[in-house]
């Protein structure tokens, strides 16, 4: 026995290459079995931990209108809550980002500290460590709701991760450009709102469980009942407050609105009376101006005519004095010499009178003459007093007209001021006037303004929705589903991939124990000669054995527990932003693997050794007959196999020589090269997946959420789509379904195109079923998977559940190719015939011209209110790639993984090989063939058998990769079986690579034969 | 000048901190085409000479001269070059490659040399004209030993060299091997060493190295050796 013991512990010695080489094979399966398994439940252990840990919210209630202090009094009372917390949040701008800042809370959705330290006074805020750094400035704009904030200046103290925001894409935004890019806390009392924005609930039953576990669902339910209950009452009461509010505003405004027409039409009427009296005091200074005028005229007339008359008299003196001047003139000359006569006559006959007696007869004459001359010189002073006095009336009637000229001027211009003044009074008066006609215009317009209003506010009163209850729970968290979904993609893999490798592990050490044993024969013939039972030398190699395996699958597992799932974690950090994985060993599971890994290699190693130890002693203890060299098929052949050079022939005969082997080599390789097909394949298929899914389905550019719903776009809609870069449109109606396959429900859209003609300008839809699509009439068009899920072929009747729970029956028309999610396709009649209302549309699909830019668009459209949010398809496709990236990399690790074992593999088998044919390969090298030589006529055979291999391999590495894809599989994705055509390539590159740097180790190897001592022994 | 010189020849091997002096001052003169026997007990160094100058191991010590060429002075790629064109081996245990028929296994080393003889002939010389196409599973232990020598031989080498022909095959068998090895080093003029521990074989050489503990003993030329038959079992 203990001779038996030190047997095995010399043998590890000798042979301490082939004992290493055990260890790490066991060890490098059972670490890629056990870590790969491990990598899903330690993943979601830390997360459940970490929500734990940060008391992570069970629900968050938002509402259409806001919460109450009453809301949350009312949900406190609920018997099923242990924590209900109202908190704030809005969404703010920052440079330009939306931003999400939170009320900082201290017993629920905590955050983990990276750096800093926590707020000490309202103008400190926590932030998001992978956005922000310490000492940045934060200044928040356009603030979503305004009053909200009173500080809008912040100092980053601390930064923080949240378990709220696992995902590095934050979700949606409200504001900007629709993309949330961080978030921030800020100190709860700095919410200036009496308006609760949102409500954390924590279940008194979910504490135990494990978030990602169905007991999590199931625990949660009698809360959830709880406040469904509650929603509807609480919405009412809400909605009713809101009502008599708005009432009241109403009466308010109604009530300020009297008062400003009261106090309008006052003023209107002071306006008016001023007016009033100003039109009588101008219409008396126009009647005084018309009679001044007339006055004057009257006067100009009187003046005039009295002027005539003086001047008709003066004519009339004039021609009176001119007849007389005429007559004296007629007499003038005479008259002149009479007058000289006269006077001369007058004294002479005065003389002579005085003189003559007054009877002379002359006398008489005398007399007469005497008188006649002096009424003559009467006459002419007469005239002459005439003259003069015409010539004064003459002077005073030309004095007279310049006079009533003068006057006559004056008083007319004392008229025309009088006019001008009365005009300027009168425009005065008529501005007056207007001013009026318009305020009271205005007074008009204004109360049928007021009125309107007062009305508009009155109708919309009536369309006061009702607010409604929005029950979130962890899910709404970005992340918090992805990640999972991203688990259990691992898991999936990890059910198929650890069980080739432990195959392809078994595989190796039965080739290696079985050699072994073979090599050993001469020493069991000696043991079994000597009377040592069977089960003796058996357990000798037992020993070896579990030395070996408990050595390599313990380092295995302990590596494999630590280090895989640390790999898989690190991929998802680019992703996620995570707490630090906690890696559980669990004791029992350990055991139990150590176990069943100790039982393999146990039946193995009684395999290996059973073959010799059948045998009887005798037949032992002699050296084992040389095996037989024989012809192969292939020379019966012998135009093909004289063609084949010396070297060739030797190959081919010593292929077929070592049939196991063959199989062994040929397995092996195939086992990696299917692996590593697989894995390639892998990633082929998921991409094809997201190019099909999103390039060649899904192709419309843009998926506006309008915020109302439409019957019709409205004029300022198609304008506003055509002015923003859109080439083509198309409203659609999208509802979420829920459809029932196996117990689990699952979320499936419908979707109604406004022309369901158009829809291959968006949308390609692919029939599963017929050879060309064409949109059937009545009926629903289902996806691929869906249908794969319900098992439903066209023409089967399918239960579907609206949001309310209602269940609809709808008749399969047809199934459409389809990768990810669900959806359902009808017509616009059918839809109205199956809901019995009237379709209105919710979204918009569009195409965009390629100069479009995207955020801008979205910053536009967000900002008008217009929509709630944009989706993109490319965004959509970023997504999804970032998603497909971080299974990449676990492909990337299994690719590694198999290359590995591709190396192990054929470096193994090289080995045994050498060791195997080690006085071949002297002989060789004694007949003097050159080491380059030597190891082609050793590898040649090798990779002769890698050649098959990888061929072998390939076609099952088809089988496994659609195996896999199979299991992989989630509910809502669909996958495409694709393998490119360079990934068979690069597959067949890599295991020859792998074949050719083995063939270098091995050249190595061959090269350091002892052949001297080798060819001295007995086979 | 002879054919074959040694010349103080020393060969220790070294296991771990241990030396094994294998041998040393070994020298001596072999003839082209003499028939050499070396002879000694177990462990004497027999193998060892032979090794050295069949350029399978390199040497200590002294100078080894094969056809004025110091062999000692080749580096690993000449000593192959020299196994390969100069040098015929024939082992106790044959060592003929068991998936290669007997012709096979005469043409797996004739294909690498320069000047060899043509296969088959060497194979009707050494009498197994019927055997061509066997495998050495099928071949008795003194037909694998033509076989091996036929191998030698057909390389067409200066020497051939043989490490205890005669060691697995009984008396019958080895006589017929020796008469062989005697007669092809007669008819082709190949210088011929032949390894043994039997004294006896030792009379069938043109000269007899005798070692003991590691070097020469005595060297007897034999100016008229026997013939096999001659030899008395």
């Amino acid at each position: 026995m203990k001779l038996l013991f030190y047997l095995s512990l010399r043998k590890i010695k000798k042979s301490l290459g082939r004992f290493i080489s055990i260890i790490l094979i066991v060890a490098l399966g059972v670490g890629f079995f056990a870590g790969l398994r491990e990598s899903s439940p330690d993943i979601l252990t830390t997360l459940d931990n970490y929500y734990d840990k940060t008391n992570l919210m069970d629900y968050k209630i938002t509402s259409t209108k806001g919460l109450t202090d009453e809301d949350v009094s009312s949900l406190k009372k609920l018997e099923h809550v242990s924590k209900v917390i109202p908190s704030y949040s809005v969404d703010a701008l920052v440079s330009g980002e939306a931003i999400r800042v939170h009320a900082y809370l201290k017993d629920l959705n905590q955050v983990t500290l990276v750096k800093g330290r926590l707020i000490k006074n309202n103008y400190e805020c926590l932030a998001d460590a992978t956005y922000f750094k310490l000492g940045d400035k934060i200044h928040l704009s356009k603030l979503s709701i305004d009053g909200i904030l009173e500080i809008v200046d912040y100092d980053v103290v601390g930064l923080v991760n949240s378990s709220s925001y696992l995902s590095k894409e934050k979700g949606i935004a409200t504001i900007g450009n629709g993309k949330l890019q961080s978030f921030i806390y800020i100190p709860y009392d700095n919410f200036k709102s009496d308006i609760i924005t949102e409500v954390y609930l924590i279940s008194k039953n979910t504490q135990e469980e494990n978030s990602y576990e169905r007991s999590y669902q199931e625990s949660l339910e009698a809360l959830e009942k709880e406040i469904l209950k509650l929603k509807p009452i609480q919405e009412t009461k809400r909605y009713e407050e809101i009502l008599e509010t708005a009432m009241k505003e109403i009466q308010k405004i109604e009530e300020e609105f009297q008062v400003e027409k009261d106090k309008a039409s006052k003023d209107l009427n002071q306006a008016y009376l001023t007016l009033k009296k100003a039109r009588q005091e101008l219409d008396s200074g126009w009647q005084d101006y018309n009679a001044s005028k007339k006055l004057l005229l009257e006067n100009e007339e009187s003046g005039k005519k009295k002027l005539e008359e003086s001047k008709i008299k003066l004519e009339q003196g004039k021609l009176a004095y001119q007849n007389t001047l005429l007559e004296y003139k007629l007499q003038e000359e005479n008259l002149e010499n009479l007058l000289k006569e006269t006077k001369n006559n007058i004294n002479t006959l005065e003389e002579k009178l005085n003189n003559m007696d007054t009877t002379d007869p002359n006398y008489s004459i005398y007399q007469e003459n005497l008188l006649s001359l002096k009424k003559l010189e009467t006459l002419y002073s007469t005239l002459i007093q005439t003259k003069k006095s015409l010539e004064i009336s003459e002077k005073t009637i030309t004095q007279e007209e310049n006079n009533y000229y003068l006057q006559i001027t004056n008083g007319k211009k004392e008229l025309e001021k009088a006019k001008i003044k009365l005009d300027n009074s009168e425009k005065s008066y008529q501005i007056g006037l207007s001013e009026y006609n318009q305020g009271v215009k205005t007074l008009e317009e204004k109360t049928l303004e007021a009125e309107e209003k007062i009305q508009d506010a009155k109708d919309s009163l009536k369309e006061i929705e009702k607010p409604e209850w929005y029950l979130l729970d962890r899910t709404s968290n970005n992340g918090y589903t992805s990640i999972y979904e991203d688990a259990m993609k691992v898991d999936s893999i990890a059910k198929v991939f650890p069980v080739f490798f432990i195959l392809v592990v078994a595989l190796m050490c039965f080739n290696t124990l079985t050699r072994m044993v073979e090599e050993e024969r001469g020493e069991i013939g000696t043991l079994v000669s000597l009377g040592y039972s069977r089960s003796l030398i058996m357990g000798g190699y037992i020993f070896y054995v579990f030395f070996a395996a408990i050595i390599g699958i313990t380092s295995g597992l302990l590596a494999g527990y630590t280090i895989i799932p640390n790999v898989v974690y690190q991929v998802y950090h680019s992703n996620y932003i995570l707490p630090q994985l906690e890696v559980s060993i669990k004791i029992i599971p350990f055991l139990i693997l150590v176990f069943s890994f100790l039982t393999m290699m146990f039946l193995i190693t009684i395999l290996s050794c059973q073959k010799e130890l059948r045998n009887n002693p005798a037949n032992i203890i002699r050296p084992k007959l040389p095996r037989k060299g024989k012809k192969v098929l292939l020379e019966k052949v012998s135009f093909f196999w004289k063609r084949l050079s010396f070297t060739s022939k030797v190959t081919v005969r010593n292929m077929f020589r070592y049939k196991k082997r063959i199989i062994m080599t040929v397995l092996g390789i195939a086992g990696s090269t299917a692996l590593l097909l697989t894995g390639f394949g892998l990633k082929d298929s998921i991409n094809k997946l997201i190019k099909l899914q999103y390039e060649e389905i899904i192709h419309y550019d843009a998926l506006f959420v309008m915020q109302n719903n439409y019957q019709e776009l409205s004029k300022e809609l198609k304008e506003k789509l055509n002015s923003s870069g859109v080439i083509n449109y198309l409203p659609i109606y999208q509802e979420s379904f829920t459809f029932d396959a196996k117990d689990i429900s699952h979320d499936v859209y419908l979707m109604v195109f406004e022309n369901e003609t158009k829809h291959n300008q968006y949308v390609t839809l692919n029939s599963k079923v017929n050879k060309k699509f064409i949109f059937p009439k009545d009926g629903v068009v289902i996806t691929e998977k869906m249908a794969k899920l319900l098992n439903a072929k066209i023409g089967d009747l399918i239960k579907i559940r609206n949001n309310q729970n209602e269940l609809y029956l709808v008749k399969v028309s047809e199934i459409v190719e389809n990768y990810t999610l669900h959806y359902m396709y009808m017509t616009k009649e059918s839809y109205e015939n199956m809901m019995e209302k009237n379709i209105s549309y919710n979204m918009i699909i569009a195409n965009l011209k390629d100069d479009v830019n995207e955020e801008n668009l979205a910053t536009n459209w967000i900002s008008d209110n217009k929509v709630s949010a944009i989706n993109f398809t490319s965004d959509n496709l970023k997504t999804f790639t970032i998603m497909v990236d971080s299974l990449n990399k676990i492909v990337y690790l299994i690719i590694f993984a198999s290359c590995l074992l591709a190396f192990i593999v054929l470096y193994n088998l090289t080995t045994i090989n050498i060791t195997e044919r080690v006085r071949e390969i002297s002989t060789l090298k004694v007949l003097g063939f050159y080491d380059k030589e030597v190891s082609n006529y050793v590898y040649r055979e090798t990779f002769m058998l890698t050649i098959f291999g990888i061929a072998f391999g390939l076609l099952l590495g088809v089988f496994l990769h659609s195996y896999v894809m199979n299991v992989a599989e989630t509910d809502n994705i669909l996958f495409f079986h694709f393998i490119n055509w360079y990934s068979y390539i690069l597959t067949c590159l890599t295991i020859i690579g792998f074949s050719v740097i083995v063939q270098v180790f091995t050249h190595f190897k061959l090269k350091k034969i002892d052949f001297i001592e080798a060819l001295k022994s007995v086979e | 000048m002879s054919y074959i010189e040694f010349k103080k020849v020393k060969k220790v091997y070294k296991m771990g901190e241990i030396e094994i002096q294998a041998c040393h001052d070994v020298s001596f003169q072999i003839e082209k085409g003499e028939l050499v026997v070396i002879l000694g007990p177990s462990g004497a160094g027999k193998t060892t000479v032979l090794n050295l100058l069949g350029g399978m191991d390199t040497i200590t010590g002294g100078n080894i001269l094969v056809d004025n060429e110091d062999i000692t002075k080749y580096q690993r790629k000449d000593l192959i070059s020299y196994r390969r064109n100069s040098i015929g081996f024939v082992f106790q245990f044959y060592n003929l490659v068991g998936n290669l028929t007997a012709l096979e296994n005469v043409e797996l080393a004739v294909q690498i040399c320069k000047n060899p003889f043509d296969p088959k002939t060497i194979l009707e010389k050494v009498g197994l004209k019927d055997r061509l196409n066997n495998f050495p599973a099928e071949l008795s232990g003194g037909e694998q030993q033509r076989v091996a020598i036929a191998r030698a031989i057909a390389k067409n080498p200066k020497i051939l060299l043989c490490d205890e022909p005669t060691g697995a095959l009984d008396s019958k068998t080895g006589v017929k091997i020796l008469e062989l090895l005697q007669k092809t080093a007669r008819d082709m003029g190949m210088t011929t060493i032949i390894i043994t521990h039997n004294a006896l074989i030792s009379e069938i050489a043109d000269k007899v190295i005798k070692i003991k503990n590691g070097t020469i003993n005595e060297v007897i030329t034999q100016n008229n050796p026997k013939r096999v038959e001659e030899l008395d079992w």
